[in-house]
């Protein structure tokens, strides 16, 4: 009944800004010859950009307010009873480069892991994407089973999947370390040794990626035509030539967005993080960016310095992002 | 481009747009009109068990009270604190919120609650129950429902006849049934948890949090990290890394003869040992003839700061319901927790059932749980020294110090 009331809700609002459009447009100045054209589009995509305003434009503005506010757990009162934000200048902008956000790594630890964090994952799900996904091409028979099958890490929900993983890199009793024994090799403690503990979480994020981008390339490299090996091979080149050549110029379309995509998501991954290093707490040695920055928003209630990361992240974001 | 001759079509178009939007703007706003009555939301973080003995409860509450209803939805600890936190800031979220007193801490510093005080009546409560859901002005902010959440000594029967009383004794004991190599031992806890730390801190006299200010720098903290250090080092009584789901999984598979684990697992190992669970108090540490102090809190509903009126009169109606006496002997009885009100403190329910009647006794040397927000920072000050005492990676004295000059930093930082 709630979903049904806010659905409800929304359509009353969509609704009435339809109707405020109407009486404008067509009523209001009905005669004028330069707004003719614009009646209808306007009315069609006015859903789209209130839906824009109010669930980006608005949030993003409110953010970068709030960063330049004065707002944590202990002044939240004053915002909430007399709308009084504060203003703090860039203080939270200092605060994020000279003060740890979580215990005791610093803003350029946490980026320098991320860094190393996104980088490792991007290349490990390319390379393994690439190569599952030429050797799913090359397959004639079976290759749907073959898709299914190794698409299920992606498939699985991410809770479940995660949670799976963190118990096989359970020092003692999990599959990892008792494989480790088995050939002889000492145990290692993947809950709380500093590297231990970030090696186990790119490893899963590693296994949870590499099917999105198999599925990606695969549907790449079967838009290339058959004819183009063909002329290669009668031409004589290789099969390294084929690819150099023929296999990587016409993928790029396809690898360009998704190598961007796969950094956005990497970047931005708070679940492995989070549920692999223990939910309520946990440690800090594989925490990135994303994840401090929500520890500190929601553990540490301090809402306009993790508006002030925010913003700074987004920067960041933006900057690796930007076309060209 | 749009031709003159378009024109007539695309007015026509605009006006059924026009037309249809009135039709749904009249529809959204009649089914918000809808549904006369009280309609009260309540979120909680309760097991699928418990789940099931409250929404019993709230039907027949609903039937007795035939223009209230009652809405639940769960959800996991971290998502309840997260999700109404940034519901109740964006003035939404439940009217009544069940969850462990420290919620109540942050909540109330933000505003987003209001104290119960006025009103409910805490002189029936059990005393330490109150104490750990008022702060420091004595402003009370939940209603208890029960009282717990403790952690006590669960003992395998059928391996350990009699439960220690000092910590030396179960040393010895676990001693005595510890084999690593058969990946059996005679005692686990979540070694790594602050929550099962401060504890064994309780023993030295050291409470983590006093007036708001952390307490876990000195010489107390690090005669209670080398205790605990010792426990896995020089004794190797307990599994080297072992985290709940560990020790849980050890116990109920009788490879671990003791475990220190809350009162939230009565019922599950009742199930499961029957008259072979042994429950006892955390033992004392014969240095300092002081027992294990367990945290102390319990269940409570906190009311959302936007809730008055009518439905503010409903919550209270069904707050009253909730607290009172045969309510509280049901959930003490399907739920295996203990009552909050003090009317029930010798209650034959509690007496006459042994398991239920030693969980009250391990309550007695427990500290209220501080309900102030700074508890938060001093758990996550105390976690990574911790973590790092058992992994071999930190002298005791540094990290002591290192996670009081932590806590305070944050502290302050949290203020600014």
């Amino acid at each position: 009944m709630q979903i049904l009331g806010l659905l409800a809700t929304i359509l009353g609002v969509v609704a009435l800004v339809e109707l405020l459009l109407y009486v404008i447009l067509y009523h209001t100045w009905p005669g004028k010859r330069w707004i003719g054209q614009w009646r209808l589009p306007v009315m069609m995509l006015a859903p789209a950009i209130l839906a824009i305003s109010v669930l980006i434009i608005y949030p993003f503005l409110f953010e970068m307010r709030l960063a330049f506010a004065n707002l944590n757990m202990y002044t939240i009162n004053d915002w909430l009873e007399g709308g009084e934000l504060g203003w703090a200048g860039f203080r939270h902008f200092i605060a994020v480069f000279t003060t740890s956000p979580l215990q005791t790594i610093s803003f350029w630890g946490l980026l320098g892991r991320t860094v190393i964090w996104t980088v490792v994952n991007l290349i490990a799900h390319v390379g393994f994407g690439l190569t599952l996904a030429l050797l799913l091409n090359k397959l004639a028979k079976g290759r749907g089973l073959y898709r299914t099958l190794l698409i299920v890490p992606w498939a699985m929900p991410q809770v479940v999947a995660v949670l799976a993983w963190r118990g096989e890199f359970h020092p003692q009793f999990g599959f990892v370390n008792v494989l480790l024994q088995t050939f002889g090799m000492p145990t290692i403690n993947w809950w709380s040794d500093p590297i231990p503990v970030f090696v186990s979480c790119c490893l899963v994020n590693i296994w949870l990626g590499i099917p999105f981008m198999m599925i990606v390339f695969l549907g790449g490299l079967q838009s290339i035509p058959r004819s183009y090996y063909e002329a290669a091979s009668i031409d004589g080149a290789s099969r390294w030539v084929q690819f150099k050549q023929i296999t990587l110029p016409l993928l790029r379309p396809v690898v360009v967005p998704s190598v961007t995509l796969g950094t956005i998501w990497t970047f931005n991954n708070i679940n492995v993080i989070y549920l692999m290093t223990g939910q309520n707490g946990g440690n800090e040695y594989a925490d990135i960016l994303v994840s401090a920055w929500y520890k500190s928003a929601f553990n540490y209630y301090r809402y306009s310095f993790s508006a002030a990361f925010a913003v700074v992240i987004f920067m960041i974001l933006l900057g690796v992002t930007w076309p060209g | 481009m749009m031709n003159s001759t378009n024109k007539p079509r695309v007015s026509g178009v605009g006006a059924t747009l026009a037309r249809l939007c009135v039709v749904l703007f009249a529809a959204s706003m009649s089914s918000s009109l809808l549904g006369a009555g009280v309609v009260l939301t309540m979120w909680d973080n309760e097991r699928e068990d418990i789940q099931k003995v409250l929404d019993d409860v709230l039907d027949r509450f609903e039937k007795e009270n035939p223009g209230v209803k009652v809405k639940t939805s769960h959800y996991k600890t971290e998502d309840l604190r997260s999700q109404f936190q940034t519901a109740a800031m964006g003035g939404g979220g439940a009217d009544i919120v069940l969850a462990p007193n420290d919620f109540g801490g942050p909540f109330s510093v933000m505003g987003i609650i209001q104290p119960v005080d006025t009103w409910a009546k805490m002189d029936r409560f059990a005393p330490t129950v109150v104490e750990a859901v008022s702060d420091s002005k004595n402003k009370s902010w939940g209603v208890p429902i029960s009282r717990g959440n403790h952690l006590m000594l669960f003992i395998n029967g059928s391996i350990v006849k009699k439960a220690p009383q000092t910590i030396e004794e179960l040393i010895a004991t676990a001693k005595k049934h510890t084999d690593a190599k058969q990946n059996r031992y005679g005692f686990a806890y979540n070694l790594n948890e602050p929550f099962w730390f401060v504890a064994f801190l309780g023993a030295y006299g050291q409470r983590p949090l006093v007036a708001r200010a952390p307490q876990l720098g000195g010489d107390t903290m690090v005669q209670a990290l080398e205790l605990v250090k010792k426990l896995k080092f020089d004794d190797k009584v307990v599994p080297a890394d072992c985290d709940y789901a560990c020790a849980d999984t050890l116990f109920t598979e009788g490879k671990a003869a003791m475990i220190i684990n809350g009162d939230w697992a009565v019922q599950q190992y009742r199930e499961k040992f029957k008259e072979n669970l042994v429950i006892a108090p955390l033992p004392k540490l014969a240095s300092t003839g002081k027992h294990m102090a367990p945290m102390i809190s319990g269940k409570y509903l906190f009311f959302n700061k936007r809730v008055t009126g009518v439905k503010l009169e409903a919550a209270k109606k069904l707050t009253e319901y909730l607290v009172s006496k045969p309510i509280q002997e049901e959930l003490v009885r399907r739920t295996q927790r203990l009552p909050a009100i003090k009317e029930l403190n010798n209650s034959p329910i509690i007496a006459a059932d042994p398991v239920l009647a030693a969980t009250d006794k391990a309550m007695a040397n427990g500290q209220p749980m501080p309900l102030d927000a700074e508890m938060r920072v001093v758990w996550d000050a105390i976690r990574p020294q911790l973590q790092n005492v058992m992994a071999g990676r930190a002298e005791t004295k540094v990290a002591a110090a290192t996670m009081q000059k932590d806590a305070e930093t944050k502290i302050k930082e949290m203020k600014q």
